[in-house]
């Protein structure tokens, strides 16, 4: 079994750490919140259907906290000109990252109610490896949107 | 029980208080049409579509999400176009265009979608938009001060000059990416 899954695909919703890949399941049919391109990268970031009602509703900008169970999900590809468009546009070449972050208050009581866990991404082996040891690495960063709720990505109205 | 009865009459009423209430607020976008091209209302839901790809057009300061119906999501995740296959009758697509801002409360200061600006649609219909590739293409405007969108264009011909140029790939010029 173990010679088999090595030669083969790797499983990503079997990886545990620093949070189960599972717990994000189905999230390439997610809902989009908004893009957004980092230096060299663009990325598309998207929601579970609690963490888009949550947002539609008016959160965090009313004030109130996401609910548990929110789960926001990056989906980061380095960038690479369109070779094919009549203008200069900057668009996915290969899959980077995915990361996550998701509510559960309780859990993650100590770093603001939200676990995190990002993943690389290698196009050869086409697998998945965690980049943190813990589901705190987001926090630092985070932090400095505890106003709204320690999520950077507003809803983008469309 | 008849308690009950009265409840579709009050619906009804609400309904068309809000509809009434539109008139003199918000546009019903739904009630727009490119003339001699798509109306709005065949792309209903759009909001709602999974996400194709994304881009970026730095010299026009656009960034934008592509998104597409479950018939487009299944026909680009079955190989198509890069199998040689056109997207089936039914296939639609939106791009949701935004003005890009630098998001200088986020670390490296990222672009983001600040308004939005403008949508365009491509639906696939062979018969109808057979001159065209068998694509209609739709695109509307979107003025933020008045919250209003503005239908461009006299037909449903706008995006086939340029699409064109990705004849092979059934004019479709967004690639899916892994994720």
């Amino acid at each position: 079994m173990l010679g088999g899954t090595a030669t083969s695909a790797q499983d990503k919703y079997s990886l545990q750490k620093p949070l189960p890949f599972s717990d994000i399941r189905g999230y390439e049919g997610w809902q989009v919140v908004s893009v957004s391109t980092p230096e060299g990268k663009i990325k598309a970031i998207v929601g579970n259907p609690a963490m888009i009602q949550a947002y539609q509703s008016g959160i965090p900008g009313n004030g109130k906290p996401f609910p548990d169970g929110a789960k926001l999900v990056k989906i980061i590809w380095t960038t690479k000109k369109s070779t094919e468009a009549p203008f200069d546009v900057m668009v996915p070449d290969v899959l980077d990252e995915v990361e996550f972050m998701e509510k559960d208050a309780k859990q993650f009581s100590d770093s603001g109610g939200w676990g995190y866990a990002p993943f690389k991404y290698d196009a050869a082996a086409d697998a998945f490896t965690p980049i943190a040891n813990d589901a705190k690495c987001g926090a630092a960063c985070h932090t400095i949107v505890s106003k709204k709720d320690f999520v950077f990505t507003a809803y983008a109205k469309r | 029980m008849r308690i009950v009865r009265p409840w579709p009459m009050v619906i009804v009423a609400a309904v068309l208080a809000v509809v009434g209430g539109a008139a003199i607020s918000a546009q019903d976008r739904y009630s727009l049409k490119v003339p001699n091209g798509p109306a709005f209302s065949e792309f209903r839901e759009y909001q709602d579509w999974k996400v194709v790809a994304v881009s970026h057009a730095e010299h026009l300061n656009l960034i934008e999400v592509i998104v597409a119906n479950p018939v487009m999501i299944q026909a680009y995740q079955s190989g198509i176009p890069g199998n040689g296959k056109p997207f089936p009758e039914g296939s639609k697509s939106a791009k949701i265009h935004w003005n890009a801002k630098k998001a200088t409360d986020q670390p490296g200061d990222p672009v983001v979608p600040d308004t939005l600006h403008d949508l365009d649609f491509m639906v696939k219909d062979s018969k109808r938009f057979a001159d065209t590739g068998g694509w209609g293409y739709a695109e509307f405007d979107y003025d933020t001060a008045s919250e209003t969108f503005k239908p461009l264009g006299n037909d449903g011909k706008c995006g086939a000059a340029c699409h064109t140029i990705v004849a092979k790939k059934d004019y479709v010029f967004t690639r899916y990416p892994t994720r």
